[in-house]
């Protein structure tokens, strides 16, 4: 799976598209404030829930989202499964290793659990914002919200040297499969060599970069979507609409559900 | 395409929009990149920079914006000597237009109206203008339908014509391209240069200097070539006095035009008239079937 067309895919042509990109990123945000705030397992798994069905509803594939969100999964699992050793004073579990006494913990475990929740629930907020809008428009949007130009312009660079050194990675790595490398003996020295290649190759492309950005006089202004575009800004007199309403009203059901803190 | 240009000496003068005089330059103080480079680019000529790999030519384009600084020598742009200061430099960079060779460089926002913006947008220039000149820009290249797609989706010559609609839009008086054609099929090339050609006839006040290793379109489509070898201009003149000349194709590590090598063959053969040489396929064949009726 191409990460990077896929998803750019999935952002210009899903069921909300027309919905503006600061309903969007405040739905996200304010429901992964949500997320971290409550102690409530049941929330937590509402918020996944939700979060997920509705992007899976706007049109990503269920592979797709699976697939992504082993990526963190694979984080998280391991850092999880030693906090159960880490915490608490009523054993589960217990075994040797090594002729090491090790003991899972209850208090561990559900901390664990808990943590892993959140954790999920915070990345599906997350996801519905990347797999719904245009990293444009998040921009755009954060502009708009007068967010520092240096922190915008930076997460715009990043953005776009990702998919750089992907490329770069690709290119590098076929050549290497081409003269055998990644065989048994030399997985090791393959990605050693590898790293410092794309290093060298990326230095490269960024002072490239800095050059043709240089030579057309960039001062650290990105221009904003409305340039292309001929009626939309017009169109944007309404502030509430349907969307937002329905975001409202989800997002205060959950945080009255937090504060409470009975469910 | 046909004739040349003749202007007269003080003409030239008064057009001269580029002036590099006795240009020294080295990356890393040991070896010359560039070796007292004197070069002129006029108003409304075509000008092609030929040169091998490694000549030089990137490293002289840098010098016209100001993006390196020369060790010694001097260039002046419209009249005035380049001043490094930060003011100066945007000034110049908005008259020098720079397209790169690799688009992936130039092209930084992730959509093509966006990136075709940034020019005008650093120059601060009002909302309304820069739309005006992106549509322009976009319209004179030809690719309105490209305007709102993602710039990492274009085909290669499309990234080509996005990253020269990005500097076009700044509206410069000198437009340097850095081997346009480069990675692109035949096809493609072709129709770049035609795109070139016509968006060059519609701003008749413009220089156009074109560096690249291809003989071929700088033997058809320059009004002035110049060989650089080695950081050293090799010989500068009309397309066929400098691609006529074993010399300079030699030490250019060049190859003589096929045109102006069949018809230098067929010159020494049969022509009884050798007046201006033929500079394309078809100026060839007109020239061929001339000496066939005789």
């Amino acid at each position: 799976m191409h990460f990077d067309h896929t998803l750019e895919g999935y952002t210009v042509s899903n069921k909300f598209v027309n919905i503006r990109t600061g309903e969007k990123m405040f739905f996200s945000i304010f429901t992964l404030f949500i997320a971290v705030y409550t102690q409530s397992p049941f929330l937590l798994l509402l918020i996944l829930f939700t979060m997920s069905s509705i992007t899976i509803w706007s049109g990503v594939r269920i592979k797709h989202y699976v697939e992504m969100l082993m990526i963190p999964l694979s984080f998280l699992l391991p850092s999880i499964f030693v906090l159960a050793f880490l915490r608490g004073s009523e054993p589960v579990l217990t075994f040797s290793l090594l002729g090491m006494h090790l003991a899972m913990m209850r208090e561990g475990l559900e901390l664990g659990a808990l943590l892993m929740m959140r954790s999920m629930a915070g990345i599906s907020c997350l996801f519905f914002l990347i797999m719904t809008t245009p990293i444009a428009e998040i921009l755009d949007t954060m502009k708009k919200f007068r967010i520092p130009g240096i922190v915008v312009e930076l997460s715009f660079m990043v953005y776009k040297l990702i998919f750089v050194l992907i490329e770069e990675m690709e290119s590098t790595k076929i050549a290497q499969y081409a003269r055998l490398g990644y065989l048994r003996g030399n997985r090791i020295k393959s990605l050693s060599l590898l790293l410092s290649s794309m290093l060298v190759r990326s230095l490269e492309k960024a002072q490239n970069m800095e050059m043709a950005l240089e030579a057309r006089c960039y001062a650290g202004k990105m221009p904003s979507l409305k340039f292309g575009r001929e009626t939309e800004s017009e169109s944007k007199v309404h502030v509430i609409s349907p969307s937002l309403i329905l975001i409202i009203l989800f997002d205060a059901c959950l945080l009255v559900m937090a504060v409470e803190g009975g469910v | 395409m046909s004739g040349y240009k003749d202007e007269e000496d003080i003409k030239r003068d008064a057009e001269k929009m580029v002036e590099v005089q006795d240009l020294w330059f080295s990356y890393n103080k040991e070896k010359w990149a560039l070796k007292g480079i004197n070069m002129e680019l006029i108003r409304g000529e075509k000008t092609v920079l030929l040169g091998s790999n490694g000549s030089g030519k990137t490293t002289l384009l840098l010098h016209l914006n100001g993006i390196l600084i020369p060790d010694k020598g001097r260039i002046k742009v419209s009249g005035n000597y380049l001043s490094y200061t930060k003011k100066a430099l945007t000034e110049v960079r908005k008259r020098v237009g720079i397209v790169f060779q690799n688009p992936d460089d130039q092209i930084v926002a992730p959509i093509v109206f966006q990136d075709v913006a940034l020019g005008p947008v650093n120059l601060r220039l009002s909302d309304g203008e820069v739309k005006n000149r992106v549509k322009r820009a976009l319209n004179e290249l030809n690719i309105e339908e490209l305007s709102d797609r993602k710039a990492h989706e274009l085909s290669e010559g499309e990234k080509k014509k996005v990253a020269i609609a990005g500097v076009l839009a700044m509206e410069p008086e000198i437009l340097v391209l850095d081997e346009p054609t480069s990675g692109l099929d035949p096809q493609s090339s072709e129709d770049l240069i035609t795109i070139i050609d016509s968006m060059y006839k519609q701003n008749d006040n413009m220089a156009v200097l074109v560096a690249t290793h291809n003989v071929e379109l700088a033997y058809e489509w320059a009004d002035r070539v110049i060989v650089l070898s080695e950081g050293e201009i090799v010989k500068s003149g009309k397309p066929y006095e400098v691609l006529g000349d074993e010399k300079v194709i030699k030490s250019g590590r060049l190859a003589m035009p096929r045109v102006l090598r069949i018809y230098k063959g067929i010159e020494m053969a049969a022509c009884e008239n050798p007046g201006v040489p033929p500079r394309s396929v078809e100026e060839l064949l007109k020239v061929m079937k001339g000496n066939l009726r005789q």
